[in-house]
């Protein structure tokens, strides 16, 4: 019979837990030392070994090869069969998802003052707890609190924040950190090997990089392109997890830098036609423009890239835009992933959304230009008073009755006093080329009369 | 002997309780142990008046929760039958406050003795750190002072927390010595790191934001809807305390009163958080994250998070 890899390659042993090293040290260190709290609570991502690690240690506690709770269950005893196989009287496996509500959860405080059948614990695993109703949690707090002697409660939630604080603050909390890209490499090469799987190390490295830190979804690629004759390379990978090829996302950002829109249609519809859903292409382009910002912003930390593209690659492609420009872009692709979820005809959005890439990087460029070449005029004020500085104090009195009002373009608008509107009409001449003087550009001067 | 617990500390009271349980004779203790509502009380005293089961020596424990004063009937000739309580006998009454003008709570104070456990408020670190310090002292668990800070800044005030993560590092280290790095994997802290998040924000160091982002998602204790929430929190704060500055209010008290500060002295560090920042830069931080919580409610991508936020960094970094 066929069994999934992810079900075949399950730890047994809490030795065998992967890239959980002080979580697997304090469940060693609980077994070792009889320290057995009344409740645990297991947070993480999907795939990251909540429910392996909960039934490891239900089989921990109650194995019967040995007197006491050991480290290494035998897998072969009544209660370690019993568990693999959920018939176990002692520990219950609750899909607390399918098992919600307040009856239930009365059901399990009744069913918990029961002795322990075979084993020497009572262990009760629920299972994605955070779908239990409010009520169903209420009722089971007494019983987390103080459960009757040899009763271990294991919770497992991907969503902790769903749960009521007073849950949470009466178990011991284990968070299960997201698998790192090395170590779920490091696995998935281990399994590939004892299967007999052929397939290439940048293969394998593909897909620990498309599972985002879950093991299990990493297996069930492998195992889904195990299937497959021959070799398995990098392209198989992508065209099963639906990403696109770090080729011809290079060849679409130089596309967009050199402003080459033709190529880049051209592109766009190869893909499509490659089967790629306009979806898929648009959030590999925003992977990779996310890498360009990290590169852009703090090219030392590199271990924080996600895409596939090669470093070297990003970082020349990065040097050849602002990091405006790729801000404007990343903002464009999200928008775009948005509408085009929405969209009767993705394809064409996806066109228009890569062209807008093009002028939107144009927008951004001369927006700077612009910005750069303004410069802030100065207050008319302050030109009047650099006139009135540069003259004799005989003119600087007759002129210091007018004031600046205005500098539009190539005008000025000067407020007179009534009583004296004839006099600077004749001199006006002679103040335009003063202030031109001080604004170093032709300068024509309207008189208009003051308010006062 | 009577006792009156009282405080917001139920966890405390609770491990008090046990205490008292456990002094009781092993054999009869669950004969000799009884938990009355507040409405009983009547049957509580008849209770805690009847001889121990078992020998004399054996002792008793009478608990009445969730005593309020205010409400409590008792005349003069039960008041008085409280001191005629068999010697070895314990009337233990719970409540969440106690008012000591009553006239009730005075004459019964002539009998009882009052123990109180309030729960610290959350800014007083010192006080917290040496009672984790405490704690863990207690279970054999040595802790640096680094650490001890750590836990006493990721715990907080919430004591029955508190206890349960102790149990657990305590079983991690099993008498080694714990290093920052480990207690901070396997305490993580949200809010904290949030904080750390908005710090790294504010002094536009792109570099460490990143890295930080990274971590908050790795660790999958909440969604990215909640750390947004405290960087909005965070930098509100920063907006109002900077607008309070520019506006030229000078006193600390009276800043803490117009921002909604609850610990005036909390304005101090928040006054040199903002020093250098213009006005600005924060109020377009502030709607930037707006914007950012509408687009994460309408469609979610942590891409989405990690370019908001570098673009909110960069308006810091000059």
């Amino acid at each position: 019979m066929y069994i999934p890899l992810t079900t075949k390659y399950r730890p047994q042993q809490l030795a065998d837990l992967c890239g959980q090293g002080l979580i697997q040290q304090t469940l060693i260190n609980t077994v070792k030392s009889k320290k057995i709290a009344p409740a645990y609570l297991f947070t993480g991502h999907r795939g990251t070994g909540k429910t392996s690690t909960a039934r490891i240690l239900a089989k921990s506690l109650n194995c019967l090869s040995s007197e006491q709770p050991t480290i290494t269950p035998c897998g072969e005893c009544q209660s370690c069969r019993s568990i693999e196989k959920s018939t176990s009287l002692d520990v219950t496996e609750i899909d607390a998802a399918s098992h919600n509500g307040v009856d239930d959860a009365r059901q399990l405080v009744e069913r918990s003052n029961l002795a322990p059948a075979i084993g020497r614990y009572r262990v009760w695993i629920l299972d994605e707890c955070h779908m239990l109703t409010s009520q169903a949690m209420s009722a089971l707090l007494k019983c987390l609190e103080e459960p009757p002697a040899k009763v271990v409660f294991i919770l497992a939630t991907t969503e902790p924040h769903k749960l009521l604080p007073t849950i949470i603050s009466r178990c011991q909390v284990l968070n299960f950190r997201s698998l790192s890209l090395d170590s779920i490499t490091q696995q998935l090469s281990d399994v590939a090997t004892a299967e007999g799987i052929d397939i290439s190390s940048e293969a394998v490295r593909a897909i620990a990089r498309g599972a985002s830190g879950g093991l299990r979804d990493a297996l069930q690629v492998l195992s889904q392109l195990s299937l497959l004759d021959g070799g398995i390379e990098v392209q198989h990978v992508l065209e099963i997890s639906g990403e696109v090829d770090s080729n011809d996302l290079v060849a679409i950002v130089h596309a967009i830098i050199a402003s080459d829109t033709f190529t880049l249609l051209l592109k766009a519809r190869e893909l499509i036609d490659s089967g790629k859903p306009p979806t898929a292409i648009v959030r590999s382009l925003l992977k990779v423009y996310h890498d360009l910002l990290i590169i852009n912003s703090s090219p030392k930390s590199k271990d924080l890239l996600t895409g596939a593209i090669d470093t070297k690659k990003l970082v020349q492609l990065a040097s050849a835009l602002e990091h405006k420009q790729i801000m404007v872009g990343v903002e464009h692709l999200r928008t775009a992933e948005y509408q085009l979820k929405q969209s009767l005809q993705p394809g064409l959005w996806l066109e228009m959304c890569l062209v807008g890439l093009i002028t939107e990087r144009h927008n951004a460029t001369s927006n700077g230009h612009k910005n750069g070449a303004t410069v802030p005029a100065p207050h008319p004020e302050a030109i009047w008073n650099q006139v009135l500085a540069g003259t004799t104090p005989k003119n600087r009195q007759t002129l210091s009755v007018a004031s600046l009002t205005e500098i539009e373009g190539n005008v000025a608008v000067l407020a007179v006093p009534q009583n004296q509107l004839a006099k600077f009409t004749k001199i006006a001449e002679k103040i335009a080329k003063m202030i031109s003087k001080v604004c170093d550009k032709e300068i024509e001067v309207e008189i208009e009369e003051s308010a006062q | 002997m009577i006792t009156i617990l009282t405080g917001d500390n139920n966890h405390k009271i609770g491990n008090h309780v046990k205490e008292l349980v456990e002094k009781l004779e092993p054999a009869w203790r669950d004969c000799n142990y009884h938990r009355f509502p507040a409405d009983a009380l009547d049957k509580a005293m008849n209770c805690a008046l009847t001889l121990p089961f078992g020998n004399v020596d054996s002792g008793k424990l009478v608990v009445v929760e969730d005593c309020n004063f205010k409400q409590l009937q008792l005349e003069k000739p039960e008041l008085e039958s409280l001191s005629n309580i068999p010697p070895k006998t314990e009337l233990v009454l719970v409540a969440s406050s106690i008012d000591k003008r009553l006239k009730i709570v005075k004459s019964l104070l002539t009998v009882a003795r009052l123990i109180e456990f309030n729960t610290p408020p959350p800014w007083q670190t010192g006080e917290i750190a040496s009672s984790l310090q405490a704690e863990a002292k207690a279970i054999g668990l040595p802790l640096s002072t680094e650490v001890r800070d750590y836990l006493a800044e990721a715990i907080g005030n919430d004591t029955a927390r508190a206890e349960k993560e102790l149990q657990k590092l305590a079983v991690y280290a099993s008498g080694n010595k714990l290093t920052l790095a480990e207690v901070r994997s396997l305490v993580p802290e949200q809010t904290q790191s949030s904080l750390q998040l908005a710090d790294a924000i504010r002094r536009g160091q792109t570099s460490v934001v990143q890295r930080l982002l990274k971590d908050l998602e790795n660790q999958a204790t909440s969604p990215p809807l909640v750390i947004c929430r405290t960087l909005q929190t965070q930098f509100r704060t920063w907006l109002w305390v900077k607008a309070a500055i520019a506006s030229g209010i000078k006193q600390d008290s009276e800043i803490a009163s117009s921002c909604q500060i609850a610990n005036p002295k909390r304005v101090y560090y928040l006054k040199q958080d903002v020093a250098a920042i213009p006005l600005k830069s924060l109020f377009e931080a502030s709607s930037a994250l707006l914007n950012l919580e509408i687009a994460l409610k309408s469609s979610y991508s942590n891409l989405t998070v990690l370019c908001c936020i570098s673009d909110i960094t960069k308006l810091f970094s000059r």
